[in-house]
């Protein structure tokens, strides 16, 4: 019995869920979620702003606002509607971490745990697709327009 | 028989070789998303500094296509504050990523601990930029519909 449970406790080829790593992890997911509720609320509100006062704010440019409106309203319509989405999908696999990773902690279950590890990975890859998009080629094809 | 498998029910929750595998991707993808990250920060202060130096010579801020703020002191202190944000939560991730990475390689718990230890940090302080950011937004419209009133 003594020789069995020292086995488990020294065993150096596995790589154990520590009572320290879970707390880490419990308060990661917390983080997670609140992140993600808070950018879902965020992106809801802006929509709704771009909606009622979207039109407003073209007024307000006068003449060349009007004819910004007809040239463009279709297209930010259609550019946001895929930010949203995109925006949507991003933050749904941090979520989907939180909750798969609580659950498997709370429960002992390493499936849960693993398909929390999933989620996060795909929300990472997402992540990074979006920042080399937006962060380093979207401003790289701004700065070589303007100043070419 | 029954010892042993009460025996390994409370000491047996460990990762396995998926969540071994999938630690790794999270590893190797937090990194590169702190490499681009700091990548898309060296290109945007680049561009601020472009913007900068041309927005009162030839054009003027608004045609400097979305870098119209660089032409104010505000501007300038605001884009510090981001760099300076983002530099921070950048190395908390790129931190997470290797030790990440080498508590898998080598299964160090050790390693593996401080890899998570730092994922917390970067998504707590992420959560604290973000209700900071929410409560400045908050004040902005109260201030702006205060001062709609007064001025109309």
């Amino acid at each position: 019995m003594d020789q069995l449970s020292d086995d488990y406790l020294t065993s150096s080829d596995e790589l154990e869920i520590t009572e320290e790593t879970t707390g880490y992890l419990i308060e990661t997911t917390k983080w997670a979620k609140f992140i993600a509720i808070t950018f879902y609320i965020l992106c809801g509100l802006a929509i709704i702003f771009m909606l009622v006062y979207g039109k407003y704010i073209y007024d307000t440019l006068g003449p060349y606002g009007s004819r910004l409106l007809e040239d463009r309203f279709i297209k930010a319509i259609i550019i946001m509607a895929i930010l949203a989405i995109v925006v949507a999908v991003t933050w749904y696999f941090l979520i989907v971490f939180a909750n798969k990773m609580r659950a498997g902690l709370e429960g002992e279950n390493i499936e849960q745990v693993n398909a929390g590890l999933g989620a996060l990975k795909v929300h990472f890859i997402i992540i990074g697709i979006l920042i080399l998009l937006f962060g380093i080629l979207y401003p790289l094809y701004t700065l070589f327009t303007v100043y070419s | 028989m029954e010892q042993e498998q009460q025996l390994q029910s409370i000491f047996n929750f460990s990762f396995d070789d998926t969540s071994r595998e999938q630690i790794k991707a999270i590893g190797l993808w937090a990194r590169i998303n702190a490499i681009l990250a700091f990548i898309g920060l060296a290109i945007g202060i680049v561009a601020f500094v472009m913007a900068y130096q041309n927005a009162y010579s030839y054009y003027s801020p608004s045609m400097a296509n979305g870098f119209g703020l660089a032409a104010t002191g505000v501007g300038a202190f605001l884009k510090l504050v981001q760099v300076v944000i983002s530099i921070i939560l950048n190395v908390f991730l790129y931190l997470a990523s290797g030790q990440l990475k080498k508590g898998v390689e080598t299964m160090d718990n050790g390693q593996l601990t401080k890899g998570f230890a730092s994922l917390r940090t970067y998504y707590k302080m992420y959560g604290i930029v973000l209700i900071v950011m929410l409560i400045l937004l908050v004040l902005l419209i109260l201030f702006l519909s205060t001062y709609r009133r007064v001025m109309y």
